[in-house]
């Protein structure tokens, strides 16, 4: 199973010196999973379980204490523009457009385009964001959700391997969160990118995510279970409060987080979630 | 709100000038009547006959020296313009030099915090140093006084730069630094593209603040130096007791100084961004 994935993460573990600055205090230990290609897939937790460094260390700004993290076979070094990164505060350039902000990463990307097709490139993703005619605007002249889709368009037109969503909707209003998963799926649908997506938003894992993994609190955190989402694939906001199977995901998801995170998970017995997921917690996907 | 403060402010300074010339006409103006008090006293204190000029005799004399600015009779007869473009191209020259040098330096210590720590003891002994107390060795060495007024400025320059680049650069967001790496963009693009434009108004502030130093300091290396420029034209005009030309030359330095702290603060406006 891990040979054909895209991302592989094995034994990882980061550790950071605890309060008394001497010894080290694991955030998460013996962390495993893997992402297929073209798969969606959502890290759930609670804050401080070390979800964004998790992320961070699949962006290649941090590095594990332990443990690696194989892409396409090969382990991550450090950044790369096959990993696309979508920021939890948007991380906008504020000298710069909006399309000069898509501009600074397909220029990266693609060094030798001209101008003129730098320019094209970036309409494209601006349009696809819904950000047409705002093109010109500083980032302090958008609003919130227009900065998070301008980061979103800004990760997806570089086009790589596997996008890095750090909770990007966290600091938006309900409307627009609920907006921009919208047009998040409509994009996904139309590139087929690989998306690892952390959150701590239960509905809104069940609505993007192929694949939940739920992480257990820190120290000490392990994704502690992997959940296959039984929704169709074509699920919206709308249909999905209809499906009888959603409020069996979501209350496992949430009796998860509310009272089973605390306490560090053993591999097996999980009674209430085999049904829901086709027995494919650990045994599964997790290896 | 500004609209509305606009005229108003603009009556509360016209009143003021006029204020302060009334004033200033009152007291400098010769008068006929004779003194009362002890004739010898006053006498010794000066109080018989005022060498201050009036706002009048200024507006006089500032008239002849602005009808012919650049104006050349030889080494001891230039043109205020003349004058003051010298002094102002001493600034602009050393400041030049001083970007050159700390601007680069300012990179190199707020991208290494080792560097910072081991500059840092040098730059804040060389710092409070008068630049002017750099001059024996400026003449010694470089032997030629202008070439030395334009070091000292240079000198007293490069901190304030060098500080605020160093700062800039070493508060640079760390997400902004993220969205560089995860772009794989380095190096020359990275200081360019990203840096600074990052630090750009703080190391513009720290410009802004080394000319206003460069534009005081030009005065007196060049009162201490002589040559051409205003700086000697001041202390000439004090060996002449030609207080009205000191005062002319005293407005016309406040004059160029505002003009480049105004192009500096817009300068600054043009680079700085809004989060």
């Amino acid at each position: 199973m891990a040979r054909s994935s895209l991302i592989a993460v094995e034994g990882l573990s980061k550790a950071f010196p605890g309060p008394a600055g001497s010894e080290l205090v694991p955030v998460f230990e013996r962390v495993d999973f893997t992402v297929d290609k073209g798969e969606f897939v959502c890290l759930i937790g609670h804050s401080g379980c070390g979800k964004s460094t998790i992320l961070n260390v699949l962006a290649g700004l941090e590095s594990p204490t332990s443990g690696r993290v194989l892409m396409d076979g090969l382990p991550i070094a450090g950044p790369s523009l096959d990993r696309g990164v979508v920021f939890q505060s948007h991380a906008l350039l504020p000298w710069l457009s909006a399309e000069r902000n898509v501009a600074f990463a397909v220029r990266s990307r693609w060094p030798s385009w001209e101008a003129g097709a730098v320019a094209r490139h970036c309409q494209e993703y601006l349009d696809l964001v819904h950000l047409t005619g705002s093109e010109h605007k500083k980032p302090s002249e958008l609003s919130g959700g227009m900065k998070q889709r301008v980061g979103i368009a800004r990760a997806f037109a570089i086009q790589p391997k596997v996008l890095l969503l750090d909770e990007p909707f966290g600091a938006l209003d309900a409307l627009t969160r609920g907006l921009i998963q919208d047009e998040l799926l409509q994009i996904w649908a139309a590139t087929q990118q690989t998306i690892f997506l952390i959150t701590h938003d239960v509905d809104e894992a069940i609505l993007l995510a192929d694949r939940i993994l739920l992480m257990s609190n820190g120290p000490r955190a392990r994704v502690a279970e992997a959940v296959d989402n039984p929704l169709p694939r074509d699920r919206t906001r709308h249909s999905m409060y209809h499906d009888p199977r959603y409020y069996e995901v979501r209350n496992h998801l949430l009796d998860f987080l509310i009272s089973r995170s605390g306490r560090p998970q053993k591999t097996s017995s999980k009674a209430g979630g085999n049904r829901l997921v086709g027995g494919s917690f650990h045994a599964g996907r997790l290896q | 709100m500004r609209s509305a403060q606009g005229p108003r402010s603009v009556f509360a300074s016209l009143l003021l000038l006029a204020i302060v010339l009334g004033f200033w006409q009152l007291v400098t103006f010769q008068k006929k009547a004779p003194l009362t008090g002890d004739a010898e006293y006053q006498a010794m204190v000066g109080a018989q006959k005022s060498g201050l000029p009036t706002p009048l005799q200024i507006a006089k004399t500032s008239w002849q020296h602005l009808r012919h600015p650049f104006h050349d009779g030889g080494a001891n007869d230039k043109g205020i313009g003349i004058q003051l473009a010298f002094s102002v191209g001493r600034v602009l020259l050393g400041f030049a030099l001083a970007m050159l040098i700390a601007i680069p330096l300012g990179f190199l210590v707020g991208t290494s915090p080792l560097l910072n720590r081991a500059l840092n003891p040098y730059i804040q002994l060389l710092k409070p140093i008068s630049p002017l107390a750099w001059m024996p060795l400026a003449l010694y060495t470089i032997r030629d006084s202008s070439l030395s007024s334009i070091f000292v400025i240079t000198i007293c320059s490069i901190w304030p730069m060098l500080i605020n680049t160093a700062h800039g650069v070493a508060s640079v967001k760390r997400e902004w630094l993220n969205v560089a790496r995860t772009h794989e963009v380095y190096g020359l693009r990275l200081a360019l593209q990203v840096v600074l434009p990052a630090a750009a108004p703080t190391i513009l502030t720290g410009m802004r603040i080394s000319m206003g130093i460069a534009w005081l300091v030009i005065v007196a290396a060049e009162m201490l130096v002589g040559g051409t420029g205003i700086g000697t034209f001041v202390w000439n005009e004090w060996n002449n007791l030609s207080l009205s030309n000191v005062v002319f030359a005293l407005l016309l330095i406040g004059v160029v100084g505002m003009l480049l702290d105004l192009a500096f603060g817009s300068l600054t406006r043009l680079v700085s961004y809004q989060e």
